[in-house]
């Protein structure tokens, strides 16, 4: 672990020990400790131990010290650029804010706590034990707390089901602001299941190139597992297709769409928008894409929904990414 | 729910139009634009707006492009859609925004609503809702960077 600030370092080893970890700390990037490939099981980048040098060069320098190591990388001071300047490697798998650090606050309402420990165990643990299958939404809520599930099948298929989604979060009586973060990151999630998962045989997209207000039919290989639940802290909306045909490449790039100068454009034509999965990421408190290649893609959206708005929004957006396959290899 | 929209022609020529629902990949404006057909000026009150999907963004760029040189005016946009313009300066094109309505909650007796401001940088804080139940000033329920122009 690599951090100079205490209580970042609390959360982070207080994570880091939940999972059965122990620390070996470092107060910066300089001068690090050399480890042998497999040596360490993960490798935490505190970027505020400098924060005015350029995040790749941070985790470079991490990554140089401990090579093929995953890394996780938290911020607390311009997070959102900083943390999405770190994904540009592909050693960091794993990217979150710290509380209170998503809004670029001025310097002197700064804090640098850490990330939400409880949030930052559960994606450790699933890092450290690889499935090689949907998990839904198990993970995020509350141990053995009942999940809802269903398949969906074709666009009307979706729109029940976005419908059932919501009679949830309208049930619960959430505030408009929540259920509205809660049926964008559904709907994203189940439109690029269905439009821009399906492949034919040869690897070729099958809808990609639809017009989006074209119905679809899906194949029985190509129905879309939903699973969605909420236990008073998290609403928790898992999409999985059996296709696995996402690329860690192409997750970075729509992510880091959220820092266009003049905000992310909209692709022309009447296919996908091009936004979904970043709009998903904006709304949701966690984004998880968890894919084995040609087996599934299950990507999770986990929305906070205990408090305030101001209090889900200021908890920012993490992204855990669990890739199987070429396009994570270092 | 589908969007809907209630399109009204005022004396001095001008369309006014109120958006309810969902913009989706649906969503073209036709019936305002077909309204809009000699119009100068369009007022547009979007607090109805409930959410707007990726291609629903695509869908609002487009229409507002096809109101071309009118002037056009959005009151009362909703969270949703000052969520989206925050993040997509270009998604109103050349109209003006004149008030947003954002989510506000009562620190005194924790009633929660949604209320109308000008759409400018700080106006969350200093033009924050007296509370309808206590009469206490209210609080933000979000972050002006979120919602507001910046």
């Amino acid at each position: 672990m690599v951090s100079r600030h205490p209580a970042t370092i609390r959360r982070l080893a207080q994570s880091l020990g939940a999972v059965g970890l122990g620390v070996n700390h470092s107060l910066g990037t300089a001068g690090l400790q050399r480890y042998e490939p497999g040596e360490l099981k993960i490798a935490v980048l505190d970027l505020d131990v400098d924060a005015h040098a350029d995040p790749a060069q941070l985790v470079a320098e991490l990554a140089a010290a401990c090579p093929q190591t995953p890394l996780v990388a938290v911020a607390g001071v311009d997070a959102k650029r900083r943390l999405m300047a770190a994904l540009g490697s592909p050693s960091v798998r794993h990217v979150v804010p710290k509380l209170g650090g998503w809004i670029d606050l001025p310097a002197e309402k700064r804090t640098f706590d850490g990330p939400d420990e409880q949030d930052l165990a559960i994606g450790l643990r699933r890092h450290l034990h690889p499935q090689t299958s949907p998990q839904g939404v198990g993970p995020y809520l509350i141990e053995g707390f009942s999940a809802q599930h269903a398949t969906v099948g074709s666009t009307s298929e979706k729109d029940g089901a976005l419908g059932e989604v919501m009679s949830m979060a309208e049930a619960l009586e959430l505030s408009d602001e929540k259920k509205r973060r809660i049926e964008v990151a559904t709907e994203e999630l189940l439109l690029n299941a269905i439009y821009d998962a399906p492949r034919a045989p040869d690897g070729k997209p099958l809808h990609a190139g639809l017009d989006r207000r074209t119905p679809v039919t899906l194949d029985e290989r190509a129905r879309v597992a939903l699973a969605y639940g909420c236990d008073g802290r998290n609403f928790v909306i898992a999409v999985a297709d059996g296709f696995g045909s996402i690329e860690r490449d192409d997750v970075v790039r729509s992510l880091r769409k959220l820092l266009e100068p003049q905000g992310p454009r909209p692709q022309a034509g009447t296919s996908g928008a091009g936004l979904g999965l970043m709009l998903t990421y904006s709304q949701a408190n966690q984004l998880i894409v968890h894919s084995v290649r040609e087996r599934f893609t299950e990507v999770t959206a986990v929305v906070h929904v205990s408090g305030s708005n101001r209090t889900a929004l200021a908890r920012g957006s993490a992204l855990h990414l669990y890739l199987d396959g070429p396009a994570e290899k270092e | 729910m589908m969007l809907k929209s209630d399109i009204q022609r005022h004396d001095d020529g001008s369309v006014h139009a109120t958006l309810e629902g969902k913009i989706d990949q649906y969503f073209d404006g036709r019936d305002i634009l077909q309204a809009a057909d000699s119009a100068k000026r369009v007022v547009l009150k979007l607090d109805g707006v409930r959410s707007i999907s990726s291609l629903g963004v695509r869908a609002l760029e487009a229409f507002m492009k096809a109101l071309g040189d009118r002037e056009v005016f959005l009151d009362d946009i909703s969270a949703a859609l000052a969520n989206q313009v925050a993040m997509i300066p270009n998604l109103v094109g050349r109209a003006t925004v004149r008030s947003v309505k954002l989510p506000f909650v009562c620190p005194g007796c924790g009633h929660e609503g949604a209320f109308s401001v000008p759409y400018q940088p700080d106006a969350a804080a200093t033009h924050a809702p007296k509370c309808p139940q206590c009469g206490g000033k209210m609080d933000f329920d979000g972050f002006s960077e979120e919602y507001l122009p910046h």
